[in-house]
């Protein structure tokens, strides 16, 4: 027995090659911390931190097949105008740098399914936008665009838009739209409208009219003569229907008003202050704001008209409703607490309570078309316009001017429109800023302009 | 009983004898070849490192940003142009400027020096493991015995520098490695523009691209995604956009300029992890 043991422990002890190998394997194959990778494998580079830049992109004249005469100019014209309409679209969302007009060059019509992309590196461009405009038989006119990828050297997208001469802007939005979303990865918006009040003449005298314009300043009209004080419009989901507070007759009710025909009727019939109207996602509701009794609340009715329904029954202002993009929850402002804040509660009015509690008073609130963010005026030591998420976190102060208030969203959550009122002259214009907090910009109006609400994404 | 003592205390003497030989034999073996070299590798190339990019001691990320100008010519050199543009260049000048504090970047000359720079820390990087190998090939040889099984796996932990076959294709060493993945980075940095995605819930997401070099540093192929990791429903829409930037970015930072001698089985081949955001 024990001759065996003994043996045993020797042989174990004459086989130095297994133990050699069991002590060596692990350091052999397996790299030494902070070496590169094992034989074989291969290499990974890491990248980190990408630069912000905008992108350069280039969008020369798209030229046209034959150039035809239509109401809308010529098409060889068209496609001069249509190119400097997506640049103007892309330039202005801040995210892109077109190239300017000299650095682009002539495209001919077979090159526009043909880029040359040798000819376009040295340019810088990342991104190029080409296209036509050709006139139909049926006097349609159809507007072909394509972007590319110059460094892949392939084709990214391509889609052609039939418009009516009238509407030859349109084709130019959805173009740069489809760009946009594109390289963005973010929802359309350049092809819609914003709906303001237009304001002139004297600071304690000043004539406020509704105004419609395309989201670049193009198309604009006026909606109301300016007879009687308009504020705070907003646009119905078809757009065909505008709900706004007009001070008519000295008493300021909230008033629907028919795009198309001009009409207009009151919402709510009743001898009672009304404001802060707002239409639900389905437009078949509009939330206003009543005062009864001295008491301010929030109100649901139809949009056909009808008896309005309580939504809020505390004894402080209750005002300023948005809906939720899926119409369940209602975000509004409210001093039940003793200073302006936020509140969200469900559509029927239940599960009131407060989601702001930075320092400052906040009102005006708006959901976002993504339902993700409520944007706000945020009341500090001046007026700022901010995001928060739908819970009240991560608030944040996006513009810094002497008052920025009345925050809208483009229809794709993506860019805020507000009013800027200027220190002194008290002079209100119309600005946008995007969601990062860049880019803030004024937005060009023939007067001056406060209280716009954008409109959503044209069909 | 004597006679099965005296056995038992003989087979136990020769029993001990032959167990103190095996120790000795197995010992002998074991220790000497296995650590020296790997030691003296691993010290040798961080020194090499660190020679190579005339900087603070630490070659991390100091000296890469410094040169990251140097990359902004190789970018402007590769297409000829035919149309005299000057924003072109403009703009490649622009991105670099921000990242160098000291004025000296930009005196640097051309992609060139990099790419001396960096055979020759290779000739250092082989000679000292030439001569570290030497060494060691020396003590193994006097040990003959133990040099069957443990030179094989010398050879795999030394890589190029075993044997006489210097001028043979061997794998890189793992420092070889590092130093062609800075020197990578530092030419493809430049390049990684987010664009709209900066600021957007796309910067968690992390893309992993595969992508041949040619042997003249122009990218072989379509780079392709191999991986993204932190998509989320808040980013998802961005997932392709993010890869877009990850892919352009590597397609216009080249060609780029290496050495030819560490193409094969080094940057012939290669993994880019492309993280938006800055490491935490």
């Amino acid at each position: 027995m024990k001759t065996w043991e003994l043996l045993a422990s020797i042989a174990l002890a004459l086989t130095p090659g297994a133990a050699t190998a069991q002590t060596a394997a692990p350091q052999g194959p397996g790299p030494a911390p902070g070496a590169g990778p094992a034989p074989g494998q291969r290499l990974t580079v890491d990248i980190t931190g990408g630069i912000s830049n905008k992108m350069p992109i280039a969008i020369p004249v798209m030229p046209t097949p034959n150039a035809i005469a239509t109401p809308a100019g010529s098409t060889d014209t068209l496609g001069n105008q249509v190119s400097q309409i997506i640049t103007n679209d892309l330039k202005n969302s801040g995210l892109f740098a077109p190239l300017s007009q000299d650095q682009l060059r002539p495209v001919s019509f077979p090159q526009v399914s043909a880029p040359d992309y040798g000819a376009w590196l040295p340019t810088g461009a990342q991104a190029l936008v080409q296209g036509f405009v050709q006139a139909n038989g049926d006097g349609t006119l159809t507007v072909g665009c394509y972007l590319y990828d110059v460094f892949a050297k392939s084709e990214m997208v391509r889609q052609g838009f039939v418009v009516k001469p009238s509407e030859w802007r349109r084709g130019a939005h959805k173009c740069a739209d489809t760009v946009y979303s594109r390289l963005t990865g973010e929802g359309p918006y350049f092809d819609s409208q914003v709906i303001y009040v237009s304001e002139t003449g004297p600071k304690k005298n000043r004539t406020k009219r509704l105004a419609i314009m395309d989201q670049d300043g193009a198309n604009h009209r006026f909606i109301t003569n300016g007879q009687s004080l308009v504020l705070t419009p907003r646009f119905a989901p078809n757009r065909q229907t505008v709900v706004f507070m007009s001070f008519e007759n000295d008493q300021p009710r909230v008033y629907v008003y028919d795009v198309g025909s001009g009409r207009k009727r009151l919402v709510v019939n009743q001898p009672y202050t009304t404001f802060a109207p707002r239409f639900s996602p389905d437009g078949r509701s509009i939330l206003f704001s009543m005062i009864v009794n001295g008491n301010c609340d929030i109100y649901r009715v139809s949009a056909s008209g009808g008896t309005p329904v309580r939504l809020t029954t505390s004894p402080g202002i209750d005002t300023g409703g948005s809906y939720s993009p899926d119409g369940s929850k209602i975000v509004f402002e409210s001093d039940r607490s003793g200073t302006q804040q936020l509140y969200v509660m469900n559509a029927d009015g239940s599960n009131q309570h407060r989601i702001s509690f930075g320092g400052g008073r906040f009102a005006t609130p708006v959901w976002s078309p993504r339902g993700d963010l409520i944007a706000y005026t945020h009341l500090g030591g001046g007026f700022a316009v901010g995001v928060m998420g739908t819970d009240g976190s991560g608030a944040k102060d996006l513009t810094n001017g002497w008052q920025d208030e009345g925050p809208t969203w483009a229809p794709n959550g993506r860019v805020l429109m507000f009013f800027r009122t200027a220190k002194g002259s008290g002079k209100a214009d119309l600005w946008s800023v995007d969601l990062t907090g860049v880019n803030e910009r004024a937005i060009p109006t023939p007067l001056d302009g406060s209280d716009p609400a954008w409109g959503p994404l044209l069909p | 009983m004597e006679r099965t003592d005296q056995k038992g205390l003989g087979f136990a003497v020769v029993a001990h004898l032959l167990l103190f030989a095996a120790l000795t034999i197995s010992i002998a073996k074991r220790v000497p070849p296995v650590q020296p070299p790997q030691e003296a590798m691993d010290v040798q190339l961080v020194d090499a490192v660190g020679l190579r990019s005339a900087a603070p001691n630490p070659a991390t990320e100091a000296p890469q940003e410094m040169q990251a100008p140097e990359q902004a010519p190789p970018q402007e050199a590769p297409p000829p142009a035919p149309s005299p543009t000057p924003p072109q260049p403009k703009p490649v000048q622009e991105k670099p400027r921000p990242t160098p504090p000291s004025p000296t970047p930009a005196l640097k000359p051309k992609p060139q020096p990099p790419q001396k720079a960096l055979s020759d820390i290779l000739k250092d990087v082989r000679s000292t493991a030439k001569s570290e190998q030497a060494g060691s090939d020396a003590k193994a040889k006097a040990d003959r015995a133990a040099s069957e099984k443990v030179g094989a796996l010398l050879k795999g932990v030394l890589g190029a520098s075993a044997g006489k076959g210097e001028n043979a294709r061997a794998p890189i060493t793992g420092a070889a490695m590092n130093g062609l993945a800075a020197a990578i980075k530092r030419q493809v940095q430049p390049c990684y523009e987010l664009g709209g995605l900066s600021g957007t819930p796309a910067m968690q997401i992390v893309t992993t691209l595969r992508l041949r070099y040619n042997k003249d540093g122009s990218v072989a192929g379509n780079p392709q995604v191999v991986e993204q990791t932190g998509i989320s429903p808040a980013n998802r829409a961005y997932a392709q956009q993010i890869a877009d930037v990850a892919r352009r970015a590597v397609l216009r930072c080249a060609p780029v300029h290496l050495p030819a001698e560490l193409y094969e089985g080094g940057w012939d081949d290669l993994n880019f992890r492309f993280t938006p955001g800055q490491m935490q």
